[in-house]
């Protein structure tokens, strides 16, 4: 019994391997050995295969007239000429603008929020206030997209909103939230923030978790009043989880939230709230044409990727933090 | 031991992860057809067949326990497979169904377009019919031979026929009509309806400020409309388009055979600058481009609204069927004598199709040629006899309704659970024979309303039913994304002001530069092309 759970542990590394010997054997002999553990990963690893890499063979199509019946080998080829009439077409800065601009805005507003929301609720020492506010705040997380929208929709109407009311009741005239397509960024972004501000507080508690409580008894000594201790104890302590965090944001930056956008759409407010991943939508969904969205969508994809890159680089440079 | 126990549970756990993505794989084989198809008569077919159906579901019945779909699967002897889709989402997944390359063996009201016929008919997913109807559909065929333009309002650029239409020469509405809210009528003595667009103007100025529905309350909404997708306006503007001249929304047919893309017409101008004029005065619902389809209909029955769009007034505004709430009589701007009224042209395309996998398209054809004889659109339009309806005298095919099952009160609501021809575009004809002893006092004032305020006043189809060549098709398809949505984008700023009128030049050429003109010249070529023919 002792001898096979030992056996186990060998690429932990807790037994002498000779070093030289584990790293010149043969990938095969690794395998073997540690059997067990790739077979954990197996189905990980066929998931990823079978639904992320396999279906890319599709990603062709942009380059083609895809035809059902011909199937995706064996449509025509066309070249760029989708990436073409999507760079030509009168909606393409339109869509880029709005795509950045409403992820910037997010980023912007939406990333802070949670730190120091996490921040102040590891201070909170009274644990029923603490996890009751916590509590409201994740709540909201857990409502479906479409809920939501028919929700900002409803407070919003400028004829029945509670939020509109309640402006006027304070005396504020209330803007067209819904048709004014400079209200629409504002809309989504901080119905965004409320949705998801006290969900993402979770992973920053978590890495406050892990400060070593030494520090802060050496910082009180030493007279460090409390918002200095967050300052220079509790913020740099989970800068590297920050750091990882914002490099998946950026990654990110173009995938804004498609089902919230296309619900809150309406003719008045389009040219603000048009996005790539609405209008892939509309042409392939909808309109059919398979080839083109795709093309749109691969765009969408490479700019993500180059981004992520980017912002992956940078973080290297200038921390000690990146993905890889 | 303990290393069998271990390993034994890591292959569980591999086997499962790999079961359940197996799982999605489909291993359903088709059965080959008998060859044995009965050229007449019930059974069609002599061994049992099971064929797959794909159709909008509106979510009223699971057509499983539909009693007309038993009856026919019983007396033709082949069993439906349904692979239906909620009829809000039915596009999509059609579009999806195309893609994936496994059809279902038959379309039924579909509503396939005539692009995606020729599309998908010259790719060979449908399958040509028209010899299949000469040999199998002797009641369709009757049809055809008997109206020689619905057969070439179905027959493709290349000669086939790729789909069924539906043929309801007796509907006559191209879009909902728009019906006056009765009390309002009165409230304000009105005794003769708006005839021109001042008068219609005066009218719903009077509802705005002279508090019609007497609640003390100044919350009247004049018009209204939603946000809902392809519908928002729809009813309304081409109702108004017509003021000015204009059939149709995209593409009509004035009197001289010359073809109009709308969004560049001044009629669509004169339309924008008389709604621009009820927006500025809060006569159109000023949550026209944001509410739900849900809000404005609360707004109706909430006894608030003068004029709204749908099949029957009291549909939206709740009760019994009534007479006092009349249809819109299409009034007439200073620009035109009379106004452009649009009618049905009684064929719509695309309500049945045979895919290419089907494994027997004679037994599908003889099916669905069931549908278009007496009897068969009788069962799938009214259900079978003895439960809604019964004969008076079956010589003469009159009939007379029989009380409503159950205690119920909406005897269309039990229709939808009887048989799928509801609310959906299904392949079937409609006579005057079906309806014979039906019509009751409601029915025959909505067909005298329909009467004398369209049909008399010269409602005429704004466009044949015809079909583009694929390259053709290809152009207008490239074309349409961005005019639609730049021409809906820019409707609603010249309505709500957002964009002053001023710039209606600057729209023009905007709309030049995407090809505009070039959709006119398109359609023009396809009208010369149908009515050399």
């Amino acid at each position: 019994m002792e001898a096979e759970t030992q056996q186990v542990q060998m690429p932990g590394g807790s037994l002498p391997v000779p070093k030289k010997l584990a790293g010149r054997s043969s990938l095969g002999k690794r395998i073997w050995r540690n059997w067990e553990l790739y077979l954990f990963v197996a189905p990980a690893l066929a998931y990823f295969v079978l639904f992320h890499y396999l279906p890319m063979y599709g990603i062709q199509i942009a380059f083609k007239n895809f035809m059902p019946a011909k199937g995706v080998m064996d449509s025509p080829w066309v070249g760029f000429d989708h990436f073409e009439r999507f760079f030509n077409s009168y909606y393409f800065w339109d869509l880029i603008w709005n795509t950045f601009g409403i992820s910037l805005y997010a980023l912007a507003v939406g990333f802070p929020l949670p730190i120091i929301l996490a921040l102040a609720f590891n201070e909170a020492k009274n644990g029923l206030f603490k996890k009751s506010v916590q509590t409201v705040t994740y709540a909201p997380h857990f409502i479906s997209v479409v809920v939501m929208a028919g929700m900002i929709i409803t407070f919003l109407s400028p004829s029945s909103g509670i939020i509109v009311k309640m402006m006027e009741w304070v005396g504020i005239d209330a803007p067209q939230f819904l048709t004014d397509p400079r209200w629409f960024k504002t809309v989504y972004v901080l119905s965004e923030v409320w949705q998801s501000a006290g969900w993402g507080t979770i992973i920053y508690l978590a890495a406050l978790a892990g400060v070593d409580p030494q520090l802060h008894e050496a910082a009180i000594v030493d007279g460090a009043s409390r918002f200095k201790r967050v300052l220079h104890i509790n913020l740099p302590t989970i800068v590297p989880t920050i750091t990882i965090m914002l490099i998946l944001n950026m990654g990110n930056i173009l995938g804004v939230g498609f089902e919230k956008i296309l619900l809150l759409q309406n003719s008045l407010n389009m040219e603000s709230s048009d996005v790539i991943s609405t209008f892939v939508y509309r042409t392939g969904l909808v309109d059919a044409q398979y080839s083109f969205s795709t093309a749109v969508g691969l765009f969408n994809s490479v700019i993500n990727a180059i981004l992520l890159i980017l912002v992956n680089r940078i973080a290297k440079r200038t921390s000690e933090t990146s993905l890889w | 031991m303990g290393t069998y126990a271990t390993t034994g549970k890591l292959l569980l756990t591999a086997a499962m992860g790999v079961g359940l993505l197996a799982g999605c794989a489909s291993n359903d084989k088709k059965e080959s057809a008998g060859a044995s198809v009965n050229k007449e008569g019930f059974p069609i077919v002599s061994e049992p067949l099971t064929l797959t159906l794909m159709a909008p579901d509106t979510g009223d019945q699971d057509w499983k326990k539909m009693k007309v779909l038993d009856i026919m699967a019983e007396q033709s002897n082949i069993k439906l497979d349904f692979r239906n889709a909620p009829k809000d989402s039915f596009d999509t997944k059609k579009n999806l169904v195309f893609a994936s390359g496994e059809y279902p063996d038959m379309f039924y009201a579909a509503g396939l377009t005539t692009a995606e016929q020729i599309n998908y008919g010259e790719q060979g997913i449908l399958i040509p019919l028209e010899t299949l109807i000469d040999a199998y559909a002797p009641n369709f065929k009757k049809v055809l031979d008997e109206n020689p333009e619905v057969r070439k309002s179905i027959t493709a650029p290349d000669g086939h026929i790729y789909a069924l239409p539906v043929i309801e020469m007796s509907q006559h509405w191209y879009r909902n009509p728009i019906w006056y809210n009765g009390d309002f009528l009165k409230a304000l003595k009105m005794t003769k309806l708006p005839s021109t667009t001042e008068e219609l103007y005066t009218y719903l100025k009077r509802v705005k400020t002279e508090d019609p529905n007497g609640n003390g309350k100044a919350d009247e909404i004049p018009l209204t409309a939603s946000n809902a997708r392809d519908v928002n306006l729809r009813d309304v503007r081409n109702w108004l388009l017509g003021s000015f001249g204009v059939y149709e929304d995209t593409i009509y047919v004035d009197d001289n055979k010359t073809v109009h893309y709308t969004p560049l017409e001044e009629g669509f101008k004169q339309y924008l600058a008389f709604m621009n004029r009820l927006w500025n005065e809060e006569l159109l619902d000023h949550e026209s481009f944001s509410q739900t389809d849900e809000q404005k209909k609360a707004k109706v029955q909430n006894n608030q609204v003068a004029m709204f769009a749908n099949w029957n007034a009291y549909m939206s505004l709740g009760g019994d069927p009534s007479t006092d709430d009349p249809m819109y009589a299409p009034v007439k701007s200073d620009m035109v004598d009379k106004p452009a009224i649009a009618a049905n042209a009684g064929i719509t395309p695309g309500a049945f199709a045979i895919s290419s996998t089907n494994p027997s398209p004679e037994a599908s054809m003889r099916w669905v040629d069931y549908l278009y004889s007496y009897e068969g659109a009788l069962l799938f339009n009214k259900g079978p006899e003895g439960i809604l309806w019964k004969y008076t005298d079956e010589a003469t095919r009159t009939k007379e309704y029989l009380p409503i099952p159950d205690g119920g009160t909406d005897r269309e609501k039990y229709r939808s659970t009887l048989t799928p021809n509801y609310g959906i575009p299904a392949p079937t004809i409609n006579t005057d024979d079906i309806e014979k002893g039906l019509k009751g006092d409601f029915e025959i004032w909505v067909a005298k309303e329909t009467q004398t305020k369209l049909l008399d006043q010269g409602a005429r189809p704004p466009f044949p039913t015809l079909f583009l060549t694929s390259e053709e098709q290809t152009e207008v398809n490239s074309l349409t994304s961005d005019l639609n949505m730049y021409v809906n984008q820019m409707e609603a700023k010249f309505i709500t002001g957002a964009e002053p009128l001023s710039n209606w030049d600057k729209y023009v050429e905007t709309l030049k530069k995407m090809g505009a003109e070039k959709m006119a010249k398109i359609y023009q070529g396809a009208y010369d092309r149908w009515a050399s023919n």
